[in-house]
């Protein structure tokens, strides 16, 4: 099973770096039609993070997309092994490929900006696991870990605020990592515990059926994030404008 | 072998079992039947553990070990198998989760069904038997078949009957069947049980229930028959009686006739539709 796994996410991961072709034709681009001397360096990291991004995500929600695909739900769910077997065989391959291309990112120096690192990269793999269940088609998934991701930006940032604003401790305070790790801790407990309470009962009934979990643990959560993101999001931005 | 005890399951807002009891001994070759929509191939998945109850619970002998889908082959009415795996890929597959050492694949040889080519691209009579060569390579001690057999054609069935009828011979195997065409099975069936409304409406051993099910042909109504399901005709009227006893003989004026499983199933599955 985990040799049939690692297969399945290389050739994702081949699908994903073939967005790389964006390089040699942004250069070609430029080249001929804008002139704009554009460096390989310029263009190569926004690439690479793309497609790393693109390919956690992608990882994350289709985690189950060969049995959709092949309609083999029934053969697997058939087959002696535990459902976390299953889950831990589909998690693992897509784990280390994309630690391999974060380790290539760190060693080319491509993650230069605070936004996008190794670990919120991993967050978002993780997110995307957790949503895989909750959505019928890839696309869905991939736009539910968008807004999701979107959410967890803005909170942290709304957090970061409150915590300087209302002087709960200084950017420079180790504290401030709370700031950082709080909305993850708010956002991922919820996602896994639906995705575990889901996946205990699995079976072959469709998926909308099976999904309850997310209404009633995520939904809420992820509400409440937003309303949360609402109150502040006047004083935040009219702060941003001030120290800008 | 297995003894389902209070199950209970819905599919969404239809319920399709709710406190369902049904015991199966081991090398027992049950046949389950009834009309579309019942529940048989529910049942089985919930067997096979592709489906979890609602309530209650599927027990199964202690031979069948701490994970019974390790001794349980299961062929749903739909094969299921990753259709984008080549042949080869999918026996080497099935190969390493049940870690079968020795794959004998004479009888997908027989049926030329290459190695190279992906699953999707086989008729589903080679998909099936594909299945049926995946299942028999584990050793099952139970087997599931949903109502596959009539779904492929005449060759490929007798080549599936073949092995199942070694099978049985040779190993103890427990067999349960789905089905609504009986007559290639008849001879190696045990038991028939009809399900009507989610719970069990027949369940005889086969040789008793033939005993039981007669068809009287005849003009008239028989007085006092328990007339299961009746079929006009311009010139005469066949009543199917159940359960039919002897002395009905004495009061009987028409002609008595034995059926065989499948107009014993269709006078039942017929009956409903009434």
């Amino acid at each position: 099973m985990l040799k049939k796994e690692f297969m399945d996410t290389f050739k994702t991961l081949v699908q994903c770096l073939l967005l790389l072709i964006i390089l040699p034709m942004a250069m070609l681009l430029d080249w001929h039609v804008f002139h704009s001397r554009w460096e390989v360096s310029g263009i190569w990291q926004p690439v690479f993070t793309a497609v790393v991004i693109i390919f956690a995500a992608y990882a994350g929600v289709s985690i189950f997309q060969s049995e959709k695909k092949d309609r083999a739900f029934e053969y697997l769910l058939s087959l002696p092994v535990s459902i976390w077997k299953i889950a831990a065989s589909k998690i693992f391959p897509r784990l280390v490929l994309l630690l391999m291309l974060i380790i290539a990112g760190r060693v080319f120096s491509v993650f230069n900006n605070i936004v996008v690192d190794g670990w919120s990269i991993v967050i978002l793999f993780f997110i995307a696991v957790f949503v895989s269940l909750a959505v019928e088609s890839v696309i869905n998934g991939m736009i539910g870990v968008l807004l999701l991701n979107i959410i967890l930006y803005y909170t942290s940032l709304v957090i970061s605020y409150i915590t300087m604003e209302y002087g709960l401790f200084g950017s420079t305070s180790p504290l401030f990592l709370f700031s950082h790790v709080l909305p993850v801790v708010l956002l991922l407990i919820p996602l896994a515990a639906a995705f575990v309470i889901t996946m205990k009962k699995f079976d072959l009934k469709p998926l909308k059926w099976q999904a309850k979990p997310y209404l009633v643990i995520v939904l809420p959560t992820v509400l409440i994030l937003v309303s949360f993101i609402l109150v502040f999001l006047k004083k935040y931005l009219v702060w941003i404008r001030e120290i800008g | 072998m297995l003894n389902v005890k209070n199950l209970s399951f819905n599919y969404g807002k239809t319920r399709i079992f709710k406190g369902f009891n049904l015991d199966i001994a081991e090398k027992e070759v049950t046949l389950i039947t009834g009309i579309n929509g019942v529940g048989k191939s529910t049942l089985l998945r919930l067997m096979a553990g592709v489906l979890q109850p609602a309530a209650g619970e599927i027990r199964f002998h202690e031979k069948m070990g701490d994970d019974p889908r390790q001794h349980i082959g299961f062929i749903s009415d739909t094969p299921s198998l990753y259709e984008s795996m080549t042949v080869g890929s999918a026996i080497d597959f099935h190969k390493s989760v049940y870690k079968i050492a020795k794959f004998d694949d004479s009888l997908l040889k027989r049926t030329k069904v290459d190695h190279l080519r992906k699953v999707k691209e086989l008729s589903l009579g080679q998909r099936v038997i594909l299945h049926l060569n995946l299942i028999l390579s584990a050793n099952p001690k139970l087997l599931l078949i949903d109502e596959v057999i009539h779904s492929i054609d005449v060759y490929l069935r007798g080549i599936f009957l073949k092995e199942l009828i070694k099978l049985l011979s040779e190993k103890e195997v427990t067999v349960v069947f789905v089905n609504l065409n009986f007559r290639d099975i008849e001879n190696i069936v045990d038991r028939v049980i009809l399900l009507k409304n989610g719970e069990i409406a027949v369940d005889e051993e086969i040789e008793a229930l033939k005993s039981k099910v007669k068809k009287i042909t005849s003009a008239a109504r028989p007085e006092g028959l328990p007339v299961l399901f009746e079929v006009d005709f311009s010139q005469h009227t066949e009543f199917f009686v159940y359960p039919f006893k002897e002395e009905y003989s004495r009061q009987i004026e028409g002609e008595l006739v034995d059926l065989d499983l499948t107009a014993i199933v269709n006078a039942f599955i017929g009956g409903e539709y009434v």
